[in-house]
């Protein structure tokens, strides 16, 4: 019996070893979403863009295809969170633009299709009532 | 003559009058006219077809879903603004015009020929500018885009009921009211424009299918007919790409067909190739460029929960509106000027053709099943026509069918029309000059072996069927075929299987060029067959049941009525009997009476 309650410390530290070297090994790690990449905007596939800045909707500037000429290369990196907008600088500031706007120097690597395994077709249920009755009434 | 007078006072001898009852020719006629009088009322106030029923539509989905060409799904596009989207683009409904200015600039780059827009910009939105998203809508135009826009469907606004501040000349509104569902196979039918008949009038706003496919398959305004809408149900590489499309499974879709129906488990990836707003607004993809946006028709709508612009569609799970359209422009583009039409000119041609099968089923159930005297004598004289030219009739059918296969021709319901006929000629005679002979007992042993060998196969290759090529695939291939094989073999009711034949071969015909109808509810149509064969067959059952009391109790007053009812009485079932052998009972009836 004082045996086998001996054995219990060293069970309990290849247990806690184990375990670190579990944890430590890279499959157990938390993928990583989408890490931002760095490249760099080379023009811009429409004639006039708009930035915004700190990504808000009502703050929108435009620039032109000169504009990007006279920037270029022009450092940009892709949002983590979406794949819908980069990141610039832009005197001092940060502003979003869109993606698809922009020619960049090398092809961004979209981790994974946002939409994946999306259901487009379904029966949604029923419902008494219309979005948004009752909003803004006053 | 001596009448022997009974005790109420009437003569036998009106009985007997009364007994010698009407030709059988007669019978036949009034038959038909209750016969024809029964569908009207099942087919009409009843609606036993409600357009087409969950195993008639199915079949159609199968058929559909081997035969419908990709011309249409290949120049067709849908962007969908989807309700998830909202959140990753900090959006809320109604969505802001600058997102839809935004939208609409990414398609100035992905090049297509033509853009929807399914969303009807109506009222003015306090603090929302309208000039970004009338800017790149004509923008869009002047990229050489053709831009439509959703009208307003409230009447009481003039033109196109849109707000102000959107440049009229960049665009064309469309109109983009929804026919309403038809029974359990959903939305069906799709108008040219407001006006249910005639798009005749300048003022009147196209439906957008119509506005976008017009030019381009020829389509003037007077042509313009309501469109019977098909359903397309080809597999989209680019929606399987992202979209969960996993179906229920083998054995559930079996559950729910003979629980329910077999709509009941429908397709949960659309026909028309899909792309979400995400795909378009993020990274530029040249590959999403020219393989499925450069060049095709877009069609930009939304899918957001409780807003109410849902579709619903007998083949796919409930679709966003949008997909109404887009499917109806498939249509016309496949389908060109023969697209399939619901009315033709103000004449409901459809009513026409489904009148035409309720008469034809008729026809064939009073003279196959039964045939009366002079319909024997009549067709019984086709046997007497020389081999030669049964041969000649029959290489021309042949012929017929060949050219309609494997020619492109707008005459194929002319030309099918030619074996069709021969085909119920042939059925006619062959009802006529062959009566049905009785069972033996051998054959009644193996007719019931063979039941369950046909359930238990097709029961395995239904599994089978429906696991590599869908529900559809298994009821058009299995399932039907099956019911063919029982009632053919097992309860060697060939007048059914015959009827269903050439129900579907009429079918057939109404739907090729020049008629161009939509699919035929041939199963509403056969099951009307059925409750007529037999109530008729119940209605000679009773008749001959009256007659032999009659003959047994030839005395009014046993029956408790007087001889004047009696006699409408004797009228009434002598018209409820088929065939003609009944003469010689009707005959001895009155023999007996007197």
């Amino acid at each position: 019996m004082t045996r086998r309650l001996g054995r219990w410390p060293r069970a309990v530290r290849v247990g806690l070893v184990l375990a670190a070297a579990a944890a430590l090994w890279p499959g157990a790690l938390p993928a990583q979403s989408n890490p931002p990449q760095s490249f760099n905007i080379v023009g811009l596939r429409t004639s006039k863009v708009t930035l915004y800045r700190g990504c808000a909707m009502d703050s929108g500037v435009t620039i032109s295809r000169e504009d990007v000429e006279k920037r270029r290369p022009w450092p940009a990196t892709s949002d983590p969170k979406t794949a819908v907008y980069y990141w610039v600088k832009m005197d001092g500031a940060d502003y979003c633009v869109k993606a698809f706007a922009v020619e960049t120097d090398r092809a961004v690597p979209v981790a994974k299709d946002e939409e994946c395994k999306s259901r487009v077709a379904g029966r949604p249920p029923k419902t008494g009532a219309v979005r948004g009755v009752g909003e803004n009434c006053n | 003559m001596n009448s022997p007078a009974v005790h109420d006072g009437t003569l036998v001898a009106d009985s007997v009058t009364t007994s010698a009852g009407p030709t059988a020719s007669t019978r036949t006629l009034v038959q038909f006219v209750f016969l024809a009088a029964l569908g009207a009322v099942l087919f009409n106030l009843h609606g036993i077809s409600m357009h087409l029923t969950p195993w008639s539509q199915a079949i159609v989905n199968a058929l559909v879903k081997f035969t419908y060409e990709q011309t249409g799904q290949d120049k067709t596009l849908v962007v969908l603004f989807r309700e998830e989207n909202l959140a990753t683009l900090k959006e809320s409904v109604p969505i802001s015009y600058a997102r839809h200015a935004e939208v609409l600039e990414a398609l100035t780059v992905y090049e297509p020929a033509a853009v929807f827009v399914d969303f009807a910009f109506i009222d003015r939105r306090p603090g929302q500018d309208v000039t970004p998203l009338s800017d790149a809508i004509c923008s869009l135009r002047a990229s050489g885009v053709a831009v439509y826009l959703a009208a307003s469907p409230l009447s009481d606004k003039a033109g196109d009921g849109l707000r102000d501040g959107l440049d009229r000349s960049c665009f064309t509104p469309v109109d983009v009211r929804m026919d309403a569902e038809t029974g359990v196979s959903g939305v069906l039918t799709y108008r040219a424009c407001q006006h249910p008949t005639s798009c005749a009038a300048p003022d009147l706003l196209w439906t957008p299918a119509f506005a976008m496919a017009a030019p381009q398959v020829g389509i003037g305004r007077e042509d313009a007919q309501q469109m019977e809408l098909i359903w397309g149900n080809r597999e989209s590489r680019l929606n399987e790409s992202w979209m969960n499309c996993t179906s229920d499974g083998t054995l559930v879709h079996l559950r729910q067909m003979l629980k329910e129906n077999p709509l009941a488990s429908k397709r949960k990836c659309p026909h028309t190739h899909t792309i979400s707003v995400l795909h378009l607004l993020g990274r530029f993809d040249k590959k999403l460029k020219d393989d499925w946006v450069k060049g095709r028709t877009v069609f930009y709508g939304g899918s957001f929960e409780m807003a109410g612009d849902r579709v619903i569609s007998p083949v796919f799970d409930d679709l966003p509106g949008v997909y109404l359209h887009a499917m109806a422009y498939d249509n016309l583009l496949t389908f060109g000027r023969d697209y399939k039409r619901a009315e033709q000119h103000g004449l409901s041609l459809s009513r026409v053709v489904n009148g035409l099968l309720l008469l034809f089923t008729i026809v064939l159930l009073l003279l196959v099943d039964k045939p009366p005297a002079f319909a024997r004598a009549l067709l019984g004289r086709l046997g007497e026509v020389s081999p030669r030219l049964k041969w000649a009739t029959f290489a021309v059918a042949v012929g017929c069918v060949l050219l309609t296969a494997f020619t492109r021709t707008s005459l194929g319901a002319i030309l099918l029309l030619v074996p069709l006929l021969l085909g119920v000629v042939a059925v006619l005679h062959l009802a006529a000059t062959h009566p049905e002979r009785p069972t033996s007992a051998r054959q009644f042993l193996w007719s019931g072996f063979l039941g369950i060998m046909i359930l238990a196969g097709a029961l395995v290759l239904f599994l089978v069927v429906d696991a590599r090529y869908g529900v559809e695939a298994a009821l058009l291939l299995v399932v039907l075929p099956g019911y063919f094989i029982y009632k053919a073999l097992v309860a060697r009711d060939v007048l059914f299987v015959a009827t269903t034949v050439l129900l579907i071969g009429a079918a057939v015909v109404s739907f090729l060029p020049p008629i161009n109808l939509g699919p035929r509810n041939i199963v509403a149509y056969v099951a009307f067959f059925e409750v007529a064969r037999h109530v008729m067959r119940h209605a000679d059952h009773a008749a001959r049941r009256y007659f032999a009391l009659r003959r047994e109790q030839p005395d009014p007053a046993s029956w408790g009525v007087g001889a004047g009812v009696l006699r409408l009485t004797d009228r009434l079932f002598a018209l409820c009997i088929r065939g003609d052998d009944e003469e010689i009972g009707h005959d001895a009836t009155a023999r007996t009476v007197a």
